[in-house]
């Protein structure tokens, strides 16, 4: 279980990136982060990785204190999968994936049998054991993506963050690693934060939202409570049709832009 | 190049159908090789990466480092051996191996065995040249070109920058001119009889790398243009003063000047080898340590964070070795520039991106450069300075990174 109790973060001016944030999450859900740019989001990632010191309040994983442990502890319990994966030396898929054994690995040991079977698996189960010989740089984005979130299932984590999995990737792409992320929360029954702009992609396959504006909360739990009209009317200045999804049931966002707006209300 | 094996795409589906072929096809040991061959289905023209080939990889690898380094080793064995044959006198290769054995009879003499018969005078001269002179040069070449390449190759890796260099970033210059006070400052010298001019050279190295790194580092970030300007200019500013304190001192001892300016190996001795001896090789060693580290932090110091490194103190351990082999190389040698960026590249172009194995690598690729470089400043009866030689070379290659560079960035 993930706990983040009242966090706030600041870079030391008056401005606060988070102010008080809390929130709870189980094993085996998959948690959508969202709001506007600049609301904190990747902020509230990096604190829970330990990459920030948070000004105030504590996260714990499963009871132990994220600040009491030591990088290399963290990083058996929790893996990130950045935003932007920089690669530009020509590492092979699989090397990149094994990589991700580090954490349980002593200095001058060399990877074994293994720990091969395990980045094997991962990269089964992201759909990309067929690239394992391809240098990294000639992959495509997506490709890449699913690469690095092999990478950080090969640290056999309980907590698996993402910071805007999908950007920059196509319509089938974006739900390729929807459906991933999505199979793994529920497999290997890890928790899942993902930070996204994609509030339909997220609505139709998260357990859960937080929607952040301003470092603050302002709305947490079951998708149809967070994307009300009000909601995003309050986080992204944008008016939007909250509709249900005819086939699946999901809740889906249809904006209304200025002209229509007008329209509707004259 | 790919083997290409006729199995429908329904039968591979099947793994336990796909197996047996690529078993068969493995154990015809044509099957894979790391970074090499792959195998490739002919009806869909997907890659395949299954069954046995898992088991070999990992054996494969080790076996592949294991060559590379046997060769590499071969090589700079060779390269001492026949290294010593160069000069102005030529000696044949059998009369090196007459030396060598002279010497090793003197030293089992020392230990009170006597053998063979007295050598002739003629012997006893090719085994002063060969054993006192030349021997010692090359055997220093060796280890300053080792300690340039593998402080370059982590250097390259810390900055995530194929152009970083001990030489490149000031690193270089920041030693001589700790060398140059030591040498040189009649208040110093005192001190310096003491701590040897090595730790002057450390001193000065770590002194230029605190400089360049606080200049160029913007923010939590070193941009590549900053680091390179930074050290350019850190590299100008200590060149300059060293040059201007030995020009005050040394009152036109030119071959001196130019041998701690331009680089080279003249002043080569067995003492000289012995002070280098150690710095380089416990340098070279530690940094093996932080190999794993240095691979996880090429995809970026965030994302090496999160697999579990420290990086920020192993930014700084790493820096620091560095500083320390080149510095040890400076303070015997003077400033030989860019075999620290050359080796590494090169040997990157052979062996792949895995610091495992690119460090030590270029550490012995970086040993036999240098010594066939400085073969070729002897053998010339003028005795070229080795860092004109390595500079000549040098910095082409550099300008030929340069303008990869701005295509690259033209084209994205």
């Amino acid at each position: 279980m993930l706990r983040v109790e009242k966090v706030s973060f600041s870079y030391g001016g008056a401005r606060k990136i988070l102010e008080s944030v809390s929130l709870e999450v189980d094993g085996g859900k998959l948690v959508g982060l969202l709001g506007p740019n600049g609301s904190g989001k990747t902020t509230l990632l990096r604190i829970i990785s330990k990459v920030l010191q948070p000004s105030g309040g504590v996260v714990f994983l499963n009871g132990k204190k994220v600040s009491e442990l030591s990088v290399r502890e963290l990083a058996r319990e929790l893996a990130v999968v950045p935003q932007e994966t920089a690669a530009s030396f020509e590492f092979t898929a699989l090397d990149v994936v094994l990589m991700g054994r580090t954490p349980h690995l002593r200095r001058f040991e060399l990877e074994k049998e293994e720990d091969l079977r395990i980045a094997e698996e991962c990269m089964r189960l992201t759909d990309c054991w067929h690239l394992a010989d391809r240098p990294i740089t000639t992959l495509s984005g997506g490709e890449r993506q699913r690469v690095f979130i092999a990478r950080a299932l090969a640290q056999e984590p309980k907590y698996l963050l993402l910071d805007e999995p999908t950007a920059n990737l196509d319509l089938r792409y974006q739900i390729e690693i929807m459906e991933i992320i999505k199979r793994l929360a529920v497999e290997k029954k890890l928790v899942v934060i993902m930070a996204s702009h994609e509030l339909n992609l997220v609505a139709s396959y998260c357990d859960e939202l937080v929607l952040l504006n301003n470092g603050r909360i302002i709305a947490a739990g079951a998708v149809r409570e967070v994307l009300t009209r009000e909601n995003i009317r309050r986080a992204f200045g944008v008016d939007v049709l909250v509709e249900t999804h005819p086939l699946t049931g999901a809740v889906y966002l249809l904006p209304v832009n200025g002209q229509q707006h007008t329209a509707l209300h004259s | 190049m790919a083997l290409v094996i006729n199995v429908s795409a329904s039968e591979l589906k099947r793994s336990d159908a796909a197996e047996p072929y690529l078993i068969r096809l493995y154990k015809t040991k044509d099957f894979f090789t790391y970074g090499g061959k792959s195998v490739q289905v002919a009806e869909t023209g997907a890659h395949v990466f299954e069954g046995g080939v898992r088991h070999t990889y990992l054996l494969e690898r080790v076996r592949h480092w294991r060559f590379i380094l046997l060769v590499f080793s071969l090589v700079l064995f060779l390269s001492v051996f026949l290294a010593t044959a160069v000069g102005s006198t030529y000696v044949g290769p059998s009369a090196i191996l007459n030396a060598f054995r002279l010497g090793i009879y003197d030293l089992l003499s020392k230990l009170g065995v006597e053998l063979g018969a007295h050598a002739g005078e003629t012997a006893e001269t090719q085994k002063l040249i060969i054993l006192d002179i030349r021997l010692p040069r090359v055997i220093l070449g060796a280890l300053v070109g080792a300690a340039l390449a593998v402080s370059g190759a982590a250097l390259q890796g810390l900055f995530k920058n194929p152009m970083a260099d001990p030489y490149v970033i000031g690193i270089s210059s920041g030693a001589l001119f700790g060398v140059t006070l030591a040498h040189c400052l009649p208040l110093l010298s005192l001190l310096a009889a003491a701590c040897a001019k090595q730790v002057f050279a450390f001193l000065g190295s770590l002194l230029a790398v605190f400089l360049v790194y606080n200049i160029a580092r913007t923010g939590s970030r070193i941009p590549v243009d900053m680091l390179l300007l930074a050290g350019i200019a850190t590299s100008f500013l200590f060149h300059a003063v060293s040059s201007l304190i030995l020009y005050l001192t040394l009152q036109g001892d030119w071959h001196q000047i130019i041998s701690w300016v331009l680089g080279g190996l003249w002043l080569a001795s067995w003492g000289q080898v012995e002070a280098a001896f150690l710095p380089v090789v416990i340098c070279t060693i530690s940094l093996l340590f932080f190999a794993r580290d240095l691979n996880a932090m090429l995809l970026g110091e965030e994302s090496a964070l999160h697999v579990g490194i420290e990086v920020e103190k192993v930014k700084k351990i790493i820096l620091v070795l560095a500083s320390v082999a080149a510095a040890s190389a400076v303070a015997v040698s003077g400033t030989i520039g860019f075999v620290g960026l050359m080796v590494p590249h090169a040997v990157r172009l052979v062996v792949g991106p895995d610091h495992r194995i690119l460090l030590p690598a270029s550490a012995l690729a970086g040993a036999s450069f240098l010594i066939w470089a400085d073969a070729l400043a002897r053998v010339s009866s003028l005795e070229i300075p080795v860092g004109l030689i390595t500079a000549i070379s040098g910095v082409p290659f550099f300008i030929y990174l340069l303008l990869r560079r701005k295509r690259a960035i033209a084209y994205a």
